[in-house]
């Protein structure tokens, strides 16, 4: 068996190398479906590798609390996204956050909502302005630093506002003098205390971008909006040791004042790092489902071509038969075939789409992630493409007639 | 002297029939065939096209089967036995050589002629040394990395017959071997189907030229399926025989070279199970 397989597997590489055009292309059918998935997998990897280093940055003692089930199921995901939740309440409120303040082992607590409206200055006006609003204890969680000014102060809160570099640069045209200038907010005039430095990583746990993004107090912009949606709460916890314990105290604190809901999660330490939108989960589900199609019709493109070879050669196969090759030789060879050109692919595929990640990764701050899961999971996966896509050609080829095949002209 | 006769028979085909259509359209490509076939013998099959010839010469090349008959080969029933076994008999007991060569047109002729030994299991080294010893003896030793269609008619011929040979097979089948060659390429062909012959190797061939009987030792004329005229030329005592004893010389010295069988894993499991 073993001398067999290795004839098989020159054969295949003989039948390959005759038809170079046909088998390149083929193969690149495969690679590109390969290669989108590489280039989606590799993403996904670097984004929750950037919030992980980003956790680890702001430190061991984060704790987040989010709003829905603790589990998140992927019904739980569908509804969140079906049921159009921007009408929604939030599950959790700015009471909860109080509570949680209140609490000896938390150092410092900020809930963070989030909006977007239009911003006038004096200068220009912008619509759809992220806009975060928290409390002045989110400096002490995050390590923002501040180019210009200072982060507003329970003293001076309510007047106040943050802005990120970009959108400075865009309402005032400067950086260096927006502080104490007016940004008009739904009517009401904000003073601008302080301008961000520029953030290195444009994702974060938080979901926001804070270069684009203006902050001001969370009770303000409950104010002028009327309500707010309190879309995480971050907590410093006030000692690092018992992380667990103070998590546990704090869902059991918002299960009490919440008469026994328990309608959000409680995550600290890696699980913060897990993409927090789920949002985020279905569209690179999605794409990975728009790569494997695209994958499927490599596939297809392999059987076609295998199938065209198995109708070339009938002569060939009938010729094998009657020198003593079985159905099952006959079988094994187009097999093989096959599944050389989707391996083949695949390893094409595999280097391509770490290209194209890192091309990427000279533009945007995701850099190429590799691991052998990813490439165990390429391949299988061209592996399977190839038994699949070619068993059919090879069973064809096998279950040929000799006497007919040797009829059968070239 | 009775054990010995019977050991000599090669081929049995007993009530051998062919049916192809139902109904209507039923014809028979063979019809209650009987022959014996002994070792040694050279046999041609003439006859008018459509009269069964390749038929029978496929069936008992185990490329077909009989809708209905016997077929003992070495005293083994082989009519109904599985595709996947008829596949291995096919590889190691019988050649074919073909009226239009019938050769891999990708593939060099030295790896052509090793083709029936990569169904048998040699390795690659002793396939090619096989090969090339006995492309050598048909004096083609200096074409073995010639493609098919680099040689003539005549050379190609001798490469299907080099190939046919290659694994030492029992039955030679030939199907108007000469039928695509010139007289001058025939006379060659047929003789060194002669010189295989006198080895003690059984050759079957199908002709429509009535001047190559005169290399056979048996002549079967057919007609609609059936025997028409059997005509032995040479006494059976005359065939190239005792083949035993011709069996036992090609062992000692065997006239192609053959290297090692690589068991397979199967065996290797077999004989370890054995010796436990």
């Amino acid at each position: 068996m073993p001398v067999l397989l290795r004839t098989h597997f020159k054969l295949a590489k003989t039948s390959i190398k005759e038809n170079r055009t046909r088998s390149f292309l083929t193969c690149l059918g495969i690679a590109i479906g390969v290669a989108s998935i590489i280039l989606i997998l590799s993403l996904m990897g670097s984004i929750t590798n950037l919030i992980k280093t980003e956790v680890s940055d702001i430190g061991s003692d984060l704790i987040v609390v989010r709003p829905s089930s603790s589990k998140s199921s992927i019904t739980n995901i569908i509804n969140e996204l079906t049921l159009s939740n921007k009408f929604e309440q939030s599950s959790l409120s700015l009471s909860d956050s109080a509570a949680i303040a209140a609490m000896d082992d938390t150092a410092a607590v900020a809930p963070i909502a989030t909006s977007t409206n239009t911003i006038e200055s004096e200068k220009n006006t912008f619509p759809s302005v992220p806009i975060l609003g928290t409390t002045a204890d989110y400096i002490k969680i995050e390590p923002l630093a501040l180019r210009y000014g200072t982060f507003f102060t329970d003293q001076n809160k309510s007047g106040s506002v943050v802005l990120g570099r970009t959108l400075s640069l865009a309402l005032f045209n400067t950086i260096n003098s927006t502080v104490g200038k007016t940004v008009t907010i739904m009517g009401e005039k904000f003073m601008v205390v302080g301008v961000l430095d520029e953030t290195e990583k444009s994702i974060n746990f938080d979901n926001v971008d804070l270069d684009n993004a203006l902050i001001m107090d969370i009770e303000s912009l409950d104010h002028i909006l009327g309500s707010t949606q309190i879309q995480q709460i971050n907590i410093k916890a006030a000692n690092t040791d018992s992380l667990a314990t103070i998590a546990d105290n704090i869902k059991s604190k918002l299960k009490d004042s919440k008469s026994g809901d328990e309608n959000f999660s409680v995550a600290y330490g890696d699980s913060i790092a897990h993409p927090s939108s789920s949002l985020f989960v279905i569209v690179s589900g999605m794409l990975a489902l728009v790569a494997a199609i695209s994958l499927v019709v490599g596939g297809i493109g392999v059987m076609n071509i295998m199938l065209v070879s198995v109708a070339e050669r009938t002569h060939e196969i009938g010729i094998r038969k009657a020198v003593g090759a079985s159905s099952r030789n006959i079988l094994m060879q187009f097999l093989f075939e096959a599944l050389i050109l989707s391996v083949l692919g695949g390893i094409f595929g595999l280097l391509l789409g770490y290209l194209l990640a890192f091309l990427l990764s000279i533009i945007t701050p995701f850099a190429p992630f590799i691991s052998w899961e990813i490439i165990a999971i390429t391949f299988l996966t061209t592996l399977t493409v190839g038994i699949v896509f070619g068993i059919y050609p090879a069973i064809k080829a096998a279950s040929k007639n000799p006497i007919e095949s040797l009829k059968h002209y070239r | 002297m009775e054990k010995e006769v019977s050991e000599n028979i090669l081929i049995e085909l007993k009530g051998l029939t062919k049916r192809y259509g139902y109904g209507d359209t039923e014809s028979f490509a063979l019809k209650d065939f009987d022959l014996t076939i002994k070792r040694g013998e050279f046999i041609m099959i003439m006859g008018p096209s459509g009269c069964g010839k390749t038929t029978l010469l496929n069936i008992i090349g185990l490329l077909d089967r009989a809708s209905y008959g016997e077929y003992m080969l070495n005293g083994e029933d082989v009519a109904s036995i599985s595709a996947q076994r008829q596949a291995r008999l096919r590889a190691k007991k019988i050649g074919f050589i073909f009226q239009d060569f019938n050769l891999i047109e990708d593939l060099p002729i030295i790896e052509n002629v090793a083709l029936p030994l990569v169904y048998t299991g040699y390795s690659k080294t002793s396939r090619l040394k096989n090969a090339s010893s006995t492309l050598k003896r048909f004096h083609l030793d200096e074409r073995e990395y010639y493609f098919p269609y680099q040689l003539s008619g005549g050379q190609q011929q001798r490469v299907a017959i080099a190939r046919a040979i290659v694994g030492n097979p029992e039955i030679i089948l030939a199907d108007e071997p000469t039928g695509n060659l010139d007289s001058r390429s025939s006379h060659i062909v047929m003789e060194e189907l002669k010189s295989i012959h006198e080895e003690g190797n059984t050759i079957i061939m199908v002709t429509h030229n009535p001047s190559l009987t005169t290399y056979a030792t048996r002549v079967i004329n057919m007609l609609d399926g059936q025997i028409d005229t059997d005509v032995k030329t040479v006494a059976d005592h005359n065939l190239p025989q005792p083949i035993s004893v011709k069996i036992e010389k090609r062992k000692a010295a065997p006239e192609v070279i053959l290297g090692d069988i690589e068991p397979t894993e199967k065996d290797k499991r077999k004989k370890h199970r054995r010796s436990k």
